[in-house]
């Protein structure tokens, strides 16, 4: 059903067409109107790989937690991001329809996906690479917005009627723990640590991931450090 | 092969009040027919969906960096989401996707009733998204103190840096969340107008298919955010 447009040959005796200034001699193939077996098929694809990423994802949640095996950090990603680029490229070819469209709107998109790419290497390169590149300012740079000295309203008045503003000293995830220690006590709060990590192990093995960080690291300049090791199980 | 029209064959009739809406619509008048104007549009669309996408990939780079810088907070953050939810929303959007796709094809088959069914499902879907995400997501965790930075209130943490974490969680699925109820009310007016107007059929249905490329950005950015906040850790 390609409905081809008709060129314009119909000029004057230098070939100058009104109509068409410019001589255009593009040709569209119409507007292809998808069958809906393809797009039902298409959506039971795209149910069936979220089915499948899901999946995926437990099965590996189990293997480690459960059956104690090591995976690689790495392969948790690998897997999920390429189930999600291939239902991706499936709602772009057929829902959007690019695979019947103009191709210079794929031209488009495929750019904006390059600019992303170069946003995020070069991003990664940097913050990743820094301490390579000059080393001996470690020492001098605090990069990054450090999280600490903030101020935050309470949401209560003092006596003349203006609200009350707490300084926060320190990171606010210690300052919002020592609250909570200062309200309810140590062990109160030890013991909903320990509810809620009921089979809490140390990270072991090269699987693990483990925190990188570069001259941007200031974040955590004074995060208390005992607690730390409650994360990423 | 077939009779359906297409914008090629768009003969305006626009003095006709007996003549449906996108029968009587007229071209601009500096485009040569129906169809430039078609296509001049989409790749005007195709542009801004491009600078949709930077927007997005300002947040998924954050996502990137802190998740390199601080591994174990976005695996403690990760894992206090329930992947039932965010799956069930995976599914809710990839039928709507699918719903808006089946709208379009119906506009060019001149199908106004089941375009009208197509586009209520997609509105009823953006609809339960919106309320299983502030119900089951936004409430709970707002209310246990999980918030993004300064607002951060949750002392049984198990990173210090889990504050990012949240910030990088409230601004991706917020911002995407916006993006969903903005498609929604471009749908609702398409819905409103081809009711009213019966403002799309075969040979004129822009404002429908450029708001159904928006939906289909707004799915396939959930396709990305779904793994990278669910299922990573």
């Amino acid at each position: 059903m390609s409905h081809t447009k008709p060129t314009h040959h119909n000029g004057d005796a230098n070939g100058y067409d009104p109509d068409n200034p410019h001589g255009f001699t593009y040709v569209d193939h119409g507007h292809h109107i998808m069958s809906g077996r393809t797009l039902l098929l298409v959506l039971l694809a795209l149910l069936a790989f979220t089915g499948l990423t899901v999946g995926a994802a437990q099965v590996e949640t189990y293997m480690i937690e459960v059956m104690g095996w090591s995976i690689p950090h790495w392969a948790n990603v690998i897997i999920a991001m390429s189930i999600a680029t291939v239902k991706a490229i499936l709602v772009v070819t057929f829902f959007m329809a690019l695979k019947y469209d103009n191709p210079l709107n794929t031209i488009v998109f495929l750019f904006c996906l390059f600019a992303f790419a170069i946003f995020l290497s070069f991003t990664a390169l940097d913050l990743g690479n820094r301490h390579r590149v000059e080393a001996y300012r470690a020492p001098q740079i605090s990069a990054g917005g450090t999280g600490v000295n903030l101020t935050r309203k309470t949401g209560e008045v003092n006596e003349k009627g203006e609200p009350i503003v707490e300084n926060i000293v320190g990171p606010i995830a210690g300052y919002v723990r020592n609250v909570t220690i200062e309200e309810k006590g140590a062990d109160y709060v030890k013991k909903k640590l320990a509810e809620k990590h009921p089979h809490h192990e140390e990270p072991v093995g090269p699987s693990r991931s483990r925190p990188q960080r570069g001259l941007s690291g200031a974040l955590d300049e004074h995060a208390p450090a005992s607690d730390a090791a409650h994360g990423g199980h | 092969m077939t009779s359906i029209p297409t914008q090629h064959d768009h003969q305006p009739s626009p003095g006709d009040p007996s003549a449906p809406g996108w029968k009587r619509y007229v071209a601009a008048s500096h485009f040569r027919s129906a169809a430039d104007e078609f296509d001049a549009c989409k790749l005007g669309f195709w542009l801004f969906l491009a600078t949709e996408v930077l927007l997005f990939a300002g947040l998924f780079c954050a996502y990137a960096i802190f998740r390199m810088m601080y591994p174990e907070a976005f695996a403690a953050g990760s894992h206090s989401l329930d992947v039932k939810w965010g799956g069930l929303n995976t599914v809710v959007l990839l039928i709507s996707s699918y719903t808006v796709a089946s709208s379009i094809r119906c506009a060019m088959l001149d199908k106004r009733f089941w375009l009208h069914v197509n586009l209520i499902i997609t509105l009823v879907c953006a609809a339960a998204f919106v309320v299983i995400k502030f119900t089951f997501e936004y409430g709970p965790k707002w209310a246990e103190g999980k918030r993004p930075g300064v607002l951060f209130d949750y002392p049984l943490w198990s990173h210090p840096q889990e504050p990012i974490w949240w910030s990088v969680y409230y601004c991706a699925t917020g911002i995407h969340a916006l993006h969903v109820i903005i498609g929604a009310c471009l749908l609702a007016w398409c819905l409103y107008r081809s009711v009213r107007h019966k403002a799309y059929g075969p040979t004129h249905y822009t404002m429908l298919e450029n708001s159904g490329l928006y939906w289909h950005l707004v799915d396939l950015i959930w396709i990305f955010l779904f793994p990278l906040l669910y299922l990573i850790h």
